[in-house]
Order: structure tokens, then sequence, then C-alpha cells
């Protein structure tokens, strides 16, 4: 695409206008891009040239500098929350995506009652975040629910969320717990898309289950898996409310993931060109990570 | 507020009439935020409305932890439909410095004759006075009765001149956890600085912050590490639960599950209609070797400076603090202290009556008169909150008390090199 | 897959949606009782933490007194237009970017996926600025207008779009029909379920939009239910009970509609037939 040259664009200007593919698409594309642009890109362009500024100081383009960069880069908190949100994406990622392919697997054949069990995973959706987060946190207390149940079982309590080395995992566990079930849908309906010829067609092969899975399924689903990795890594490079209102980042950091470092820095400190900057390098971060993952996805279908 | 537009015109329609609540062309309409359960105000709003025709008042209710955020994401951006709001007390000196708060100073005569003096500083910096003291707050040490008897405790003396001291209280604690009380002793507020900020002041150890503009941290004195370890063993040995947030906490209590808590005297209202709690009310307790100290500071009524309808704003800030029916309607609402005099005194006494909280009135008076300390009056107060505040829950799940509070210095300083 | 294989997956499947339910269980068990009971049967596990061991309906009552009942409304209003309005500009703009050839769509599919990597939450406070000089501040347009231009929607359904094979609209067009006939009448009703999933997104962003609301409609005639539930959380108290009723009717009208919807996935398994 990037190597059209200028008569070929011309020539594409020309058919473009000719099938009246052109009139069309701005007429079915003008209210998505303007709501888009106006809505989402605008405003961050605006956090972008606050960024460049110096905390209190008034906009213009005299005084633009990187200041704010410099000292998110050398603050040890913020580099903390970075490689705390990377630590939490390599884990949170795999096991919501496994977990959800795996329910979707298994609900996509006969079931008894399946749309039951099917709104049911989905329903934590529904709940807002703000209270889904106090109930799993009643839950995760050191005194609560879970380790009451691990006690039966002759498990010692454990600290949860008051444990530097476990706050994250039961962070993971909690944004899981709404996560899988709306994923799976997602991977359910691509499930659902797949020609049941082909299965048929690997049976005559004398293909196995596992032989099946992975020469027809995987391969089939491959738009959906690449749609609901990126989805599901942007959505979990922005997890806020969970961490806000359970640990604060804490103990001691180790839950501190970017968007809490975000709303602490804007928030409550007031910093807002610091504020600004964070989120500058958190979008560059997501633009690469998922750029990374597209590319994965689109050689492996090639090979 | 503005005029309805029409797709909100057609939705409103479609849904519910909305319209028949809506203002006369010639009032005032103001907005009020606060971080109070929704509701809260609509009693006092409507004694001011009736006293004042002509002047409307829109509440906008915040849910409490997001009221800090609000403020600096809408005055900070210039939103002018918030006219008057609750500033808490130990930010009005950022929010002043901010710009978010207009000068009363010359309401100053009219303030002090109202008010008492402990929440006029409260709402002063720099020498001037930044908003309407509102509420003032002080702490008791509730318990329970009913487990104290089980442990064949004494039960505290009401009397703030005969307070226990912590080393009296403590092994008691112990006493009644062994008797089947779940939990000893507890902070209310467990990791927040306000209530912690006595312990370190009892015995003389500052609260944290030096300098001629409280900009730089002091938090790693041997005192401070020793008082921090003391805090620290309350939930290391057990006595204290660990990971139970400060909301949950007066539900611990209420619940039968806890033998002693020191905690707001605003929870006294909860706990009478708790059924089948037996509790008695007594003062915070202190360090034998230091002086009684307790922590107060509330809520104040500022005005936002960007306002346009300054004089219907001032109006309703000062109905709900200076006047006195209106500031002791208003106090009902938390129920806090009010900061206003007379409303002062009818408070305590209706508390005092109100039942198994004889006691009320007289620590209340006693200890603000004697062993209240504010919270540090500097521009810092808002980063240092916010990291003093994540720095106690650390150290209430078992971090080490000395390398905590030296990374929270570190935070400190430079959270507090960005401000401006 | 052997004889017990069925009988395996009926279990897993079974015992996921028993961890995934026991919370919100145990959430509306709690606001059946009187509220001094809501934490007292925590630890050690016993029949009673997830059965009210008294019975009261007040919570429900003060609920459907209390000013939840019209954020519930508005709730319900908002997300309901967000995600019709934004089926059709996602889905128009999906099409634009999937089907049709013109100069510049790489560009406008890029600004589309960048939208989606931008957190709304740390933009929101210029962009509220922007609304209240617009006099969009305690409205509904100002509720629903940031929620239906989503980049990720219109990046799934362009996703599905282009599985579609290019010889359906080709032979459509030699019949005499034109984009806007290709679009309504190939393209939408072969794509149920992505317009389902769509949807789902859609309605996700908006039914749990918290920041956002508090921001641009502090008015509690427009609070929507996220907001009012929050505003159970006092300074010093948490009216559990509320709350957690609040959150038990909030999850209630969403599932009633995804029940409906469920049998949409199965009659999407009839239509894909006619792909490829």
């Amino acid at each position: 695409m990037s190597s059209v040259g200028q008569g070929q664009n011309g020539s594409r200007w020309g058919e473009a206008l000719r099938s009246g593919s052109l009139g069309t698409a701005l007429l079915f594309l003008a209210p998505a891009l303007v709501a888009v642009v106006v809505l989402r890109i605008w405003p961050a362009g605006l956090a972008l040239w606050q960024s460049l500024h110096e905390p209190g100081a008034a906009p213009g383009f005299t005084n633009l500098g990187f200041g704010n960069y410099t000292y998110l880069l050398s603050d040890p908190v913020f580099i903390e929350s970075l490689t705390t949100t990377f630590l939490f994406l390599i884990i949170v990622n795999p096991v919501q995506i496994g977990l959800a392919l795996l329910l979707a697997l298994a609900m996509d054949k006969a079931l008894p009652a399946a749309g039951l069990w099917r709104t049911l995973m989905l329903l934590p959706v529904a709940v807002p975040q703000s209270v889904s987060a106090i109930i799993l946190g009643v839950a995760f207390r050191p005194d609560g629910p879970v380790n009451a149940l691990l006690a039966t079982i002759g498990i010692p309590p454990q600290g949860f969320m008051t444990s530097t080395s476990q706050a994250l995992m039961t962070i993971i566990m909690i944004v899981s717990w709404v996560g899988v079930g709306y994923w799976m849908t997602f991977l359910l309906a691509g499930l659902r898309d797949i020609p049941p010829i082909l299965y048929e067609a690997a049976e005559i092969d004398g293909a196995n289950g596992w032989q099946r899975f992975w020469h027809v399924t995987l391969p089939q689903l491959r738009r959906t898996l690449t749609f609901v990795l990126v989805a599901n890594t942007v959505a979990n490079f922005l997890v806020f409310a969970p961490v806000q209102i359970l640990t604060k980042g804490g103990p001691q950091g180790s839950t501190n993931l970017i968007m809490n470092e975000i709303y602490t820095r804007g928030f409550l400190s007031g910093d807002m060109s610091g504020a600004a900057a964070a989120t500058v390098i958190l979008v560059a971060l997501v633009i690469v990570v998922v750029g990374i993952q597209f590319r994965m996805m689109t050689e492996r279908a090639k090979s | 507020m503005g005029s309805i537009n029409k797709v909100q015109y057609l939705l409103a329609g479609a849904v519910i009439a909305i319209a028949c609540s809506q203002a006369s062309a010639a009032d005032v309409t103001i907005g009020f935020l606060s971080s109070q359960k929704p509701g809260a105000f609509s009693d006092v709003i409507a004694s001011f409305e009736k006293a004042n025709p002509g002047i409307k008042v829109q509440a906008q209710y915040i849910p409490f932890d997001q009221l800090n955020a609000q403020v600096q994401a809408r005055l900070g951006s210039g939103d002018t439909s918030v006219d008057v709001y609750t500033v808490d007390e130990p930010r009005v000196p950022y929010y002043a410095h901010r710009g978010f708060l207009m000068d009363l100073s010359d309401q100053r005569a009219e303030i002090e004759a109202a008010s008492n003096a402990a929440p006029i500083a409260g709402a002063s910096y720099d020498g001037k006075i930044w908003a309407f003291p509102f509420w003032t707050t002080a702490q008791f040490l509730f318990y329970n009765k009913d487990l104290l008897n089980k442990a064949g405790l004494p039960e505290p003396t009401g009397d703030p001149a005969k307070r226990l001291t912590w080393e009296e209280l403590l092994p008691n604690a112990k006493k009644a956890q062994e008797a089947g009380a779940k939990w000893g002793f507890a902070f209310d507020q467990n990791d927040r600085y306000y209530e912690l900020q006595p312990l370190y002041e009892s015995l003389g150890y500052g609260p944290g912050l030096k300098g001629d503009k409280l900009l730089e941290p002091a938090l790693t004195s041997d005192g401070w590490v020793k008082t921090t370890n003391w805090y620290r063993d309350l939930y290391a040995n057990g006595l204290a639960p660990r990971g139970v947030t400060y909301e949950q906490m007066p539900a611990l209590f209420s619940s039968g599950q806890l033998a002693y808590m020191v905690g707001g005297v605003w929870h006294a209202r909860a706990f009478r209609n708790a059924e089948g709690l037996n509790f008695g009310v007594a003062a915070m307790p202190y360090f034998k070797d230091g002086k009684p100290v307790t922590p107060t500071g509330s809520w104040t009524i500022g005005v936002n400076p960007k306002s346009t309808k300054k004089d219907a704003a001032l109006a309703f800030a000062k109905y709900i603090t200076l006047n006195s029916e209106g500031a002791l309607q208003a106090s009902t609402v938390a129920p806090q202290p009010p900061a206003n005099k007379s409303a002062f005194e009818a408070y305590l006494k209706r508390e005092s009556e109100a039942g198994k909280t004889p006691a009320f009135g007289d620590i209340v008076r006693y200890d603000l008169a004697n062993t209240a300390v504010n919270r540090p009056r500097t521009i810092g107060y808002v980063v240092f909150e916010e990291n003093m505040n994540k720095t106690f829950s650390d150290i209430r799940n078992g971090a080490e008390a000395k390398p905590s509070l030296e990374r929270a210095e570190g935070v400190l300083r430079a959270g507090f090199g960005r401000l401006n | 897959m052997k004889a017990n294989g069925p009988w395996l997956r009926f279990a897993f499947v079974v015992a996921c949606c028993v961890v995934v339910m026991l919370p919100l269980w145990w959430a509306a068990a709690s606001a059946l009782r009187p509220s001094e009971e809501v934490f007292r049967y925590l630890s050690p596990i016993s029949v009673w933490t997830l059965i009210p061991r008294e019975w009261t309906l007040s919570n429900f009552a003060a609920l459907s007194q209390g000013p939840f009942a019209q954020a519930m409304i508005n709730s319900a209003l908002v997300t309901t237009l967000t995600v019709v309005i934004g089926l059709v500009v996602c889905s128009t703009a999906a099409f634009a970017l999937a089907v049709l050839e013109y100069p510049g769509r790489g560009v406008i599919f890029a600004i589309m996926v960048v939208s989606f990597l931008i957190p709304f939450d740390s933009i929101a406070v210029p962009l509220s600025e922007l609304f209240r000089g617009l006099q969009l501040q305690n409205s509904y347009a100002g509720l629903i207008l940031p929620g239906i231009g989503n980049g990720l929607a219109v990046f799934m359904l362009r996703q599905f779009f282009m599985a579609i094979p290019k010889e359906l609209s080709e032979a459509a067009k030699i019949d005499g029909l034109g984009w806007g006939g290709i679009f309504l009448r190939i393209y939408l009703p072969l794509s149920r379920p992505a317009l389902i999933g769509a949807g789902l997104i859609l309605f996700v962003f908006q039914w749990q939009a918290y920041l956002w609301p508090l921001l641009i409609a502090p008015n509690p005639d427009y609070h929507v239910a996220s907001v009012a539930i929050a505003s159970f959380a006092g300074q010093y108290d948490v009216d559990y009970g509320q709350m957690f009723g609040g959150a038990v009717v909030t999850a209630l009208l969403p599932m009633a509609i995804l029940l409906v919807f469920q049998r949409y996935f199965i009659a999407s398994m009839a239509s894909s037939g006619s792909k490829e």
C-alpha cells in the first residue's frame, strides 16, 4: 500500500470515483470518523500538547520541552509501574484467553441448557466494576470466605491482597472473573462460523480430535483470535477500577498498574502534565505491543 | 443550569417528564458539590430555599473517594457549574494555592462570631480564611460491653481526664480476644494518616513534615520508626485484622466481632441502631510517656472563585455554617459536630441524650479544647496524605517500618518537587 | 471424544459457572440480609454464608424509592441508544473499511485502531471541557456521544466483513444492487454474530462507564446506575445492603436480554453455511 506511485494513485482515485465507492465510503465513514476524531484523537492530541509543558505552565510554543518525560523515565515509581504492568500482561493474557478458549470449545457442542451457561458466564460484565471489585475484595479478605474455604481442605490462610507476592495474582483472578466469560463469547461466535464441512473432511482424512483442533479450528479461528488477543491486551493495559478500589497500587507498589499510576498523578496529586506525559507513553507502548501482535498473527497465517 | 437541548427534550419526553422540576426564569440556581450520600442535604436545602426565595440549590453528590479527583478535574478546567462545595480542611491550602477557593477574609468578623476557633484554623491558610468552617471531628474509644464482660474486664471510664493509656488498653484487648472476641482492638480508619498522626504527636515526634512550608518529609527519625513499629505490631500480632478496609471496619464492630475500636464519634448513631449491640464510649487512649493527643478536622464549605452567582453561593454557604439553625440541621447529615458554636452545644446535647452514650458531650468538648491537633497546613498535604495512607497500609500488611518510611520519603520528595 | 467426554465437558462448564456465580450469589444473599448481618458469616464457611439467616426486603424497598430507580432508567436508556446508534455508525464505517476501495483507506483504518488504544479515562478531562462548552453537561447526549464511535467495534466488524467472500457482492452488483443495498441485504444479514459482538462491546463500554458520567452529568437527574451504586459508599461507612442489591438489579436486566439473544448465536450456525 505504501509503495503506490503517483500515476497509480491518480488512477485509484478515478477508479474509486467511477465505481461510486468514494462517495459511499465518505457517507459511510463520516459519522464514525467524526466521532472518533473529535472524541478520542483530538483530546489525546491535547494531552500530548500538555505533556510538553512543565506542570502549571501556560500552554504555548515558546516553552515546549521534554521535561515531563525525562522526569518520568527517571522516577523509580513510574518505572516500577511499567514493569508491573508488563508482568501483569504476560500472565493475565494467556490465562484469560486460554480459559476463554477452553470454555468456548466446551460450549461449542451441544450441551443441556447451553444458553443458560453462556449467559451466566457473561453476567459479570453487567455488574459495575466498582461493585464487583468490592464483592471480590471481600471474598479475598484474609478473614474472608476464600480463606475459610481453603481452611476446610487444610490449606493455611493466604495473604492475597495484603501480600506483595500474591496481590497481583489476586487482581488477575478478579479481572479474569469478568474477562473470561466476555472473551469466551467472541471466541464462541468465531467457532460457530467455522463451516462444519471442514471438520467432516478432516474426519474422513482420519484426523483425531487434537489434530482437528490444530489443523482446522485454530487456523479458522485466527481472525477471531487476533481480535480477542488485541482487544484483551488493550483492555488489560487499561485495567484500573479493581486496583483503585482494592489496593491503590499496594502493597509496596506490587499492583501499581500504569492506569492507577496515571490516575494517582493526575487526579489525586494534581500533576496533570505529568499524567499527560504518562498517558502518551502508555499509548505509545500499546501501539508497539499491538503492532507486534498483529505482525505475529498475520505471519503465522502465511507460514 | 442552561437551557434544555432538543435531544434531551425528546428523550425526557420518551421516558419520564422531568420538566416539572424546572425552576422559573427569575430564580438563580447554584450547584453544590459534596461527597455525602445522595439526598443527604435535601432537608437543609429545602429550609434554605424556603428562607431565601429566588435561590435554588442543585445538589451534586459524588462518591467520597472521587471527590478530590472531581474537584481537581472540574475546578481545574474552569467548570462553573460548581458554585459551592465541601472541602476537606487539610486540603484548604492546596486548593487555595491552585485558585479553587474564593478568599473569604472580608467575612472574617462574621465567621469568628459564629464558629469555634479550631475549625476556623482549619479553614485558614497564609493568614487568610478560604472556607466557611462547617463540621469538626473527634474520636472515641468504642468498646463492646458484652465482649468485655465475657473476659471479666472493667468498662473504661467516660471521664476524658482519666483516659486509658495504650499500655493499659492493649493487654485488655488481648484478654478480650482470648475470651472469644474475634479481634481485640482496631483503628476504624486503619491506614489513614488522620487517625494515626496522634500516635506520633502524643510522643512529641512531630507530624512527619518539617521546614517552614512543611514540604520536607521527616519520617525516619528513631521516634517515628519506633511508633510505626508499635502500629505494625497490632497487626503482626493478630490483635487487629489485616486486609479489612476502613469502610468495612464499623461493620466488624457492630456485628460484635471487635472488642475495642478507636473511631469517629459519628459512628455512635449507627451503633445505637445496630440490633443486639451493647456498647459504650470513652476517650481515645494515649502513650504513657506522652500526652493525650487526638485527631480533628473535618469539612469546610468553599466557594468557587469562578462562580457566576457568588452572592447566592455565599448565602447558601453561610446558611449551613454561620446560621445556627441551618448548621444544626446540616449536622444531622453525617452526623458530625458542627463548627457553629450554638449548633455545637445543641448537637452535643442531642447526642448525649440519644441513649447509650451519656459521655458523648463531655469527651468531645474536652478533646476539642485540650487534645485536638490539626493536620499539617501545607500545599503538599494532598500528596503527603495520599502517600502516607499507602505507606500505613503497606506496614499494616506486614512491610518493615523503616524501609517503608524511607521509600515514602523518596516518593514525597519527588511529589513535592512537582508542586508549583 | 470417548463416552465420558461430554460429561467431563459439562462438568467443566458447570464448575466454571459456579465459580463465576458464587460472588454474585453471595452479594444477592447479602442484599436480602439486615445490614449488620452482611459480614457476619464470612468465616468459617457455613450455610449462612450463602443463605440469609434473617430475610428482609428493606434494601430493595429503599432502592425502589431512592435515586437508584431513576439512575437505572437512565442507564437503560443511555445504553440502549448507544448500542443502537453505535451499531449503525460502526457497521457502516466497518463496511467502508473492509469492502470499498479508495485511496487513504489504510490511514483511516489506522486512525480507528489508534482510537481504541487511547485510554478514555485519561482524556476525559479535556473532553469534558469541550462538552461543557457545547452545553452538553447534564444531558443524555453528553452521556451517549462518547460511546457511539467505538474503534474496537469498527475493528471487530471489519475483521468479520473481510471474511465474507467478495464474489457475493460482485454478483449482487451485476444484479443491479448499489453499495447501500449490498451492505443492507448481504453484509448485515450474514453478520449477526459479529453484530452481537459489536453490540456487546458498545454495551459494556456504556454500562460500565463511571468516570465520564461523574464528570459530565453530576446532576442526580442524570446519574447512571454505576454512579448511583458507588454513591452508597460514604466517607466512613458503606451501605453494603443497598450497594449489593443495586448490583444485583443492575445485572438482572442485561441477563434477561442476554438470555433472549442467546438463540441468535445458534441461528448464526445456519447462516454460516452460505459462506465459502
